[in-house]
This record gives C-alpha cells, sequence and structure tokens, in this order.
C-alpha cells in the first residue's frame, strides 16, 4: 500500500508539472473538435466530476509519532461532484469524497499502525480563469474512522483503539482540463488534473488502548498512555479527474 | 496561456514545498527497541536480587535501565494501583548501576563516547539520583577517563570511582566523590587521588565508621587493599598523602596479600582504634594501632603487630567481652573448628572450640534489644549446617558453655541484615539463606532476642528481596508465583501475576506511610526484542485478585 500510494503521488506530480511547464496538452484537445466556441463554458463547467488521487497531509501531533517514522499521512483520495449552480464564470459543486491510509512503524519494540478512513461532505466554489483552467475553494466537515493497533508487548495481546471523529478541511487549488472537446456542448468525458491545498483539523483522540477483542491479556490491563492522536496539520491532493455531462 | 503556465508554477511549487516539509520525522526514541542490559558476571553478586538484570529497588522508585536509550526509568507509584514512569539521562554505556545501602539513592557511572573525536562527544561520568517517590538527579560528574569499578561506603558518605579503562590507565587512581546529603548543606565534590605504589594495584577498599583518633578530631579512614600492601587514605583530609603499611613476608619468601580488614573504634583507657588484617592463607593475622600523630603530614600513625592464630582464619573481627571494653579479636579457624580471641593490648591467644567448622561470624549485640552489654555473635558457615550463638561475655571464663549450637536444615551462605533505616522493629531477626540439605528448599527468618529459627519452605530455589521498610520480604523466582512475607507474624502470602517474573520490590507511594505498591517486574519478549510490564499489588496487603497489569511500560515517557 504505501509503494502504491508514494507511486501515485509521484505520478500525478510528474504529470501536473509536465502541463504546467509544457502548456501543450490544451492545444492537442483543441484540434479534436473544429467547431469549438471557445467563448462558452457550457460542459467545461457544468459537469460531474470524479476524482482519483492522493491526499497527503503534515501532521506534527507527538500522539503520532509511534505510528510513523515521517510527519506526513499520504491517503489515496476519491472524490464525486457535480455543479448545480452556475452564474457566469462562477459555479458550485456538491464533493462528497473519501480518503484512505495507513501508516505503520516500529514503536521500540512494538509495531504500531494506524488506519485513517475519511468522508467528507462539502460545497465546492469554482471560478473558470479560463475555459480549462479553474480555480476551487471548498470548506467542509470530515467524519474520520481512525483505528490504531500496538502489536508485541510480549503479554499475548495486540492493544487497540478505533474511534470517529469529525473535522474540518479547508483547501483551495485549482483544476485544469488536461483532455476534452473544446465545444461546451459535446457529451464526451473530459480528463482533469487538480491540485489543491489547504488545512485539515480532526478533533483529538485519546490513545487509551485496550485489549482486541477475545484475546487472553492480563485481567485489568493498563495500555500506556500515549499522547492524544490529532490528525490535523496542512494537505495537499492531487487528483486526476474524469467530468461528464 | 500565458496564466495557465503561470498558476501551474505556482502549484507545482508549493507541492515541493509542502514535499519538503514532509521530511521532518519523529523523536529518535520511537525507533530505538527496549534490551535489558544484563550485568558482567562479575559484577553479580550472590543472593543480590536483582540477579544480572540492570534494575535497583529504592526506597521510593524502582530503576530499571534503559540502556539503548541511556536512560534510566524510575518507576514510581503515586498512589496504589498506580504506575509513573520517570525518564533521567543516565549517560552512555553504563558500566556500574549500584544503589546507597539505604536505598535511598542511585548511583550510576557511564563510560560515554570510547573515542572521543568531537567536543560534543560525550564524556565518562557519574550520576547520582534520588531514589524516593519524586526521583530526580543529585549530582552529576565528568571524569577525565572511564573507569570501571564503583564502590559504595556503606555508610552513606562516600563513592570511589576506580579501574581506569583507558589506553594506558593507572590502576591506583582513586576518584573520591562526597555524596551528597539533604540536609547537611554540604555540596558534593569530587577529588581525584593517586595512591604511591611499590608495584600493587587496589583489589578491594573498606570504609571505616569514625574513628577516635588520639589527639586529633575524630575521622573516617578509607583501606585500600592491594596485592602486598595497604594504603590507608584520611577522609577527612584527601591532601594528606596515604600512609602505606606493608605486608609481612610468608616462609616461602613472598609477600602476603591483604584479603579482608576488619576495624574497632577506641576504647577509653583500653585501646586505641583498631585495625586487623587477614592475609591469604596465612595463619598470621596483622594488627594495626591508630595511635597519635608522629608526623606534620598525617593526623595519625599506624603501629603494627602480627599474631599467629594457629592456621589460616576464614574471618576476623573485634567483639567486646564486657559491656565497657574487654576488646578482643575473634579470628575463626574453620579447619580447627575454633576460634582465637586476641587481646590486642598483649597479643595473648585464647582458644575455643566451637564445635562446628563455622567460616563466619556476625556480631549481633545491636539488634538484641535486652543484650547483656557484653557482644553477641552469630556463627555460621556454607560447610556446616548448624549456628551459633556466641556470648562473648562468658567466653572468657567458661568459653565452652557460652556457645549455643542449633541445627537447622541448611548450610548457611548467607544473612541478610533487616533494614532498619525506616523501622527498627524487626532489628533483631535475619534472613538465612543458603543450599539445602534436604530434597526442598528452605531459608529461614532467625529471632535474635527468643533465639528461635522459624524454617520456610519453599517450592523453588527462590530470590530473596527485603522491604525497605524492614518489615516484610518478597521471594519469587523467574516464574510467574511469588510471596509476600511478614515478619510479625511469620506468614507467608503466595501470589502469582500473569507473566513471568524478573524482580519484586515494594516502594512507598506519595500517600504517606500507610500505603505501599509491590512492583512485580517483566521482561517481556517481543518482536525479538523485549518489552517490560509490571503488576501492581498493595504493598502491604497484597492480593492477586486485586491487581493492575501495566503493559508496554517502555513507551512510557517517550516524547
Amino acid at each position: 500500500m504505501t509503494s502504491f500510494k508514494k507511486t501515485s503521488t509521484v505520478a500525478l506530480l510528474t504529470a501536473l508539472a509536465g502541463v504546467a511547464l509544457s502548456g501543450s496538452a490544451h492545444a492537442a484537445t483543441d484540434g479534436v473538435d473544429g467547431d469549438a466556441d471557445s467563448a462558452a463554458l457550457g460542459n467545461h463547467q457544468k459537469h460531474v466530476r470524479v476524482d482519483l488521487g492522493a491526499r497527503t497531509q503534515f501532521i506534527k501531533s507527538s500522539g503520532f509519532d509511534p505510528f510513523s517514522e515521517k510527519d506526513a499521512l499520504t491517503q489515496v483520495s476519491l472524490a464525486a461532484s457535480g455543479v448545480f449552480w452556475t452564474q457566469d464564470a462562477a459555479s458550485l459543486a456538491a464533493v462528497i469524497g473519501f480518503d484512505y491510509g495507513e501508516t505503520s512503524a516500529r514503536a521500540r519494540s512494538d509495531q504500531a499502525d494506524l488506519s485513517l478512513a475519511r468522508f467528507i461532505l462539502a460545497p465546492e466554489l469554482r471560478y473558470h480563469l479560463l475555459r480549462v483552467l479553474v480555480l476551487t475553494a471548498k470548506v467542509g466537515p470530515t467524519l474520520t474512522r481512525e483505528s490504531a493497533q500496538l502489536s508485541g508487548g510480549g503479554f499475548g495481546s495486540d492493544l487497540m483503539k478505533t474511534s470517529w471523529k469529525f473535522g474540518v478541511d479547508a483547501t483551495a487549488g485549482a483544476a485544469v482540463e488536461l483532455w476534452g472537446y473544446a465545444k461546451g456542448t459535446t457529451h464526451r468525458p473530459r480528463l482533469w488534473a487538480t491540485a489543491e491545498g489547504g488545512y485539515g483539523w480532526t478533533a483529538p483522540m485519546k490513545l487509551n488502548l485496550e485489549p482486541a477483542d477475545g484475546t487472553t491479556a492480563p485481567q485489568r490491563l493498563v495500555a500506556p498512555t500515549l499522547d492524544d492522536l490529532s490528525i490535523s496539520g496542512p494537505l495537499f491532493r492531487v487528483t486526476v479527474a474524469l467530468s461528464y455531462w | 496561456m500565458k496564466t495557465v503556465m503561470n498558476s501551474t508554477r505556482v502549484l507545482g511549487g508549493l507541492c515541493l514545498l509542502l514535499c519538503s516539509a514532509a521530511c521532518g520525522g519523529r523523536p529518535a526514541g520511537w525507533d530505538t527497541a527496549y534490551d535489558p542490559k544484563m550485568k558482567e558476571q562479575k559484577d553479580v553478586v550472590a543472593g543480590d536480587p536483582t540477579g544480572d538484570l540492570q534494575v535497583r529497588g529504592l526506597t521510593g522508585s524502582v530503576a530499571l535501565l534503559d540502556p539503548n536509550r541511556n536512560e534510566v526509568m524510575m518507576l514510581t507509584s503515586p498512589e496504589r494501583f498506580a504506575l509513573a514512569n520517570t525518564r533521567l539521562p543516565v549517560g552512555q554505556d553504563v558500566l556500574q548501576f549500584k544503589t546507597s545501602v539505604d536505598r535511598d539513592k542511585l548511583f550510576v557511572l557511564s563510560r560515554g563516547v570510547k573515542e572521543r573525536f568531537t567536543e560534543g562527544d560525550e564524556a565518562p561520568q557519574l550520576r547520582i539520583f534520588d531514589g524516593g517517590t519524586k526521583p530526580r538527579q543529585l549530582s552529576q560528574f565528568e571524569l577525565q577517563d572511564p573507569y570501571n569499578e564503583l564502590e559504595v561506603d556503606p555508610f552513606g558518605e562516600w563513592l570511589v570511582v576506580r579501574g581506569s579503562e583507558g589506553l594506558v590507565s593507572n590502576p591506583n587512581e582513586l576518584v573520591l566523590v562526597k555524596v551528597p546529603h539533604g540536609g547537611t548543606g554540604e555540596k558534593p565534590f569530587l577529588k581525584t587521588k593517586t595512591l604511591d605504589s611499590s608495584g600493587g594495584k587496589p583489589t578491594s577498599l573498606r570504609f571505616t565508621s569514625q574513628l577516635a583518633i588520639p589527639g586529633n578530631t575524630a575521622r573516617r579512614l578509607l583501606i585500600v587493599e592491594r596485592e602486598h600492601d595497604l594504603a590507608v587514605i584520611d577522609l577527612n583530609d584527601l591532601d594528606a598523602p596515604e600512609i602505606t603499611v606493608g605486608m609481612p613476608m610468608l616462609p616461602g619468601g613472598d609477600l602476603a596479600r591483604p584479603v579482608d580488614v576488619s576495624f574497632h573504634d577506641a576504647i577509653p583507657d583500653e585501646v586505641n582504634p583498631l585495625l586487623a588484617v587477614r592475609l591469604d592463607g596465612y595463619s598470621n593475622v596483622m594488627l594495626l594501632s591508630v595511635n597519635q600523630s608522629t608526623s606534620a603530614d598525617h593526623a595519625f600513625s599506624l603501629d603494627a603487630n602480627e599474631v599467629d592464630v594457629g592456621g589460616a582464619p576464614s574471618q576476623l573481627d573485634f567483639v567486646q567481652t564486657r559491656a565497657d571494653g574487654g576488646l578482643r579479636l575473634a579470628a575463626l579457624v574453620p579447619g580447627k573448628q575454633e576460634a582465637k580471641l586476641i587481646d590486642p593490648a598483649s597479643g595473648a591467644l585464647q582458644t575455643v572450640s566451637l564445635g562446628a567448622p563455622f567460616s563466619q561470624i556476625r556480631r549481633i549485640t545491636g539488634e538484641v534489644s535486652d543484650g547483656p552489654g557484653q557482644d553477641i555473635a552469630l556463627l555460621y558457615g556454607d560447610t556446616t549446617h548448624t549456628i551459633a550463638f556466641w556470648r562473648l561475655g562468658a567466653t572468657t571464663g567458661t568459653p565452652y558453655r557460652s556457645i549455643d549450637l542449633y541445627q537447622l536444615g541448611i548450610n548457611v551462605a548467607q544473612v541478610l541484615d533487616i533494614p532498619t533505616s525506616a523501622s527498627q522493629q524487626f532489628a533483631d531477626r535475619k534472613i538465612l539463606s543458603g543450599a539445602s540439605t534436604g530434597m526442598g528448599q528452605q531459608f529461614y527468618v532467625l529471632d535474635l532476642a527468643d533465639r528461635k529459627s522459624f524454617p520456610l519452605d519453599a517450592l523453588k530455589n527462590l530470590t530473596l528481596n527485603l522491604s525497605p521498610t524492614g518489615t516484610q520480604l518478597w521471594a519469587f523466582s523467574d516464574n510467574d508465583g511469588f510471596a509476600q512475607l511478614t515478619f510479625d507474624q511469620l506468614r507467608p502470602a503466595s501470589l502469582y501475576a500473569q507473566a513471568s517474573i524478573a524482580f519484586v520490590h515494594d516502594i512507598a507511594t506519595l500517600q504517606g506511610s500507610d500505603e505501599r505498591s509491590a512492583i512485580a517486574l517483566h521482561i517481556l519478549p517481543s518482536q525479538s526484542h523485549s518489552s517490560v510490564a509490571a503488576t501492581l499489588y498493595d504493598g502491604l496487603e497484597p492480593s492477586t485478585a486485586q491487581t493492575k497489569f501495566f503493559a508496554n511500560i517502555e513507551l512510557m515517557g517517550i516524547h
């Protein structure tokens, strides 16, 4: 999972950088539709979009230290959005997103594992600077399932804690249409690359670990007191997306 | 198009910035596995309840070395069934890990970085810690060279660091450290002293109590036993040169080797302070009288005398045959099943037949509250299952009737004193342990006042650890069972833990003297390394049904 996440992140960044440096990707799509109306946004703006990418968050919480050798967590990011309101170059979309990621590390003699699954539901404000370039801004509540596990200890049981925590993501970024018919009325899909950055806050989780169910842990076990886990910090997300209308 | 390019370049730059921020890591402590450090075999003392594990039971804490982090974990119990871990740095590569006799302080000697190529490389260090309910570092001394030996003054005032590990080292270099004391206001200090030598090197050290020096103030002496002489250091004047006392020549032409030194303070109008030196394999003992000074360099002088006791003695000790004096040097000669009583004033000898090959003598006068004034001694040995009470007062006139023999089921190899710093209640008890003669295992609680010995059967060869309170002991082996034995009713309570036990100790809590916690420490295997756990019990009335099991203690306090 870790290597996949790294690979996908690098691939997405490479793609985005390629667009930035060459500026030629959209020029290639212009030739597809000879009747393009360059002034009309049409389905460039109003569409349903599905995103797949990576979300990396920087986490300075000391409670995160047992689970990761770095202060960052990369997750697979899935999202679906639909534009429900437009006004000139501005539009509003409803976004539902899901991020999933795991991290593992040695916590001294033990193995520490953490998995995070986050759901977000948020309105996204979009503004087309160009027909193929959109600025985005989004603020929305999140619900995160945090599952921590400590294995080892030599007493015959793993220690676990799972909890659901509310939070907020606030991000802003841009989307670039990499491929698609220039004509805004076409019903063909369009390929987008997006990048956004911002801040994510999740309510801290007390890491009062308990023996895993069904194990023969010692009676009246007291797990070590670890610092609270606070999945909060700057984040950025890069995705590739397909839009359709 | 220009706008597109500019925007995407900004985003790319932001991504690179964020990626570089992700390179921050966690504290290195999380990457360091816990592995207990075992003592070197030469440092494992027979009867030491900590065995070969670098753990120490103190008055208010249990100190466990965390060698891979160069820290000591000071486990305390703020209240019953509660555990806290205070991590304190101890320096790199710990060589010695000892406590004061009262177990109120912890002493840690570390080597530091062996080859110090940079200023930042850690130097060898000696650190002193408070072992109470609020552990903290009391003092820290940086040493010029690494040393591997640490001698602890039984009276709690001094430490001696020696045994340099440098490429070229002088074994006669001693580092004397004055131990800090809370109430005195005296600051700790360190003084290096290099002894003159005619080729010998120190083998053992002996601290005396305060001795009333004729014509001078009372002072303590440090006696350094070397291969063929003694060096006597005045602990009140470390600048004064030591007095070297040569050993006598053996019949074969070699110089005798000192193996033990006993001392006794002056008795007014009878004798000056005395030192007695036992010589290896030699029937002569050397008596040194501490007399008035004869030079400006020293506060005292030493006069030597030799007495032949007719066989190689196994132990020497001074005894008083009257409440106000009658000092004699008792020399046990187990080969003849005899003791010799030497009058230090005249050198006259009196032979006392003991009836068993006793090799050890322990004065118990102070522990017997209604003692008659003259000394009473306990005789024992690891080649006999007999012990004896020797009333010295009657010996001079009627030596045979003065010795009361008692049969035990064990050969007594060790006599454990009940700690009396917290309570004198059971000062008249001794714990006798040693190899059993029968199938089972036994140890004995000896009531000196009533001259009774209580055998306690054990299923296994248990390790005994006396509580700092002096009211109970803990007996444990390396499985999951252990026992508490209270001295008031000699009532053993069998207890169990849910993991194998490495050490058991009871400590004070922050809730006052009515509340104590007992800790059974577990060192458990964990993914090719080790993990520390502990079961906490009520320290006074423990019950297996009322415990708390603290897991992964090595993770506590890592930030």
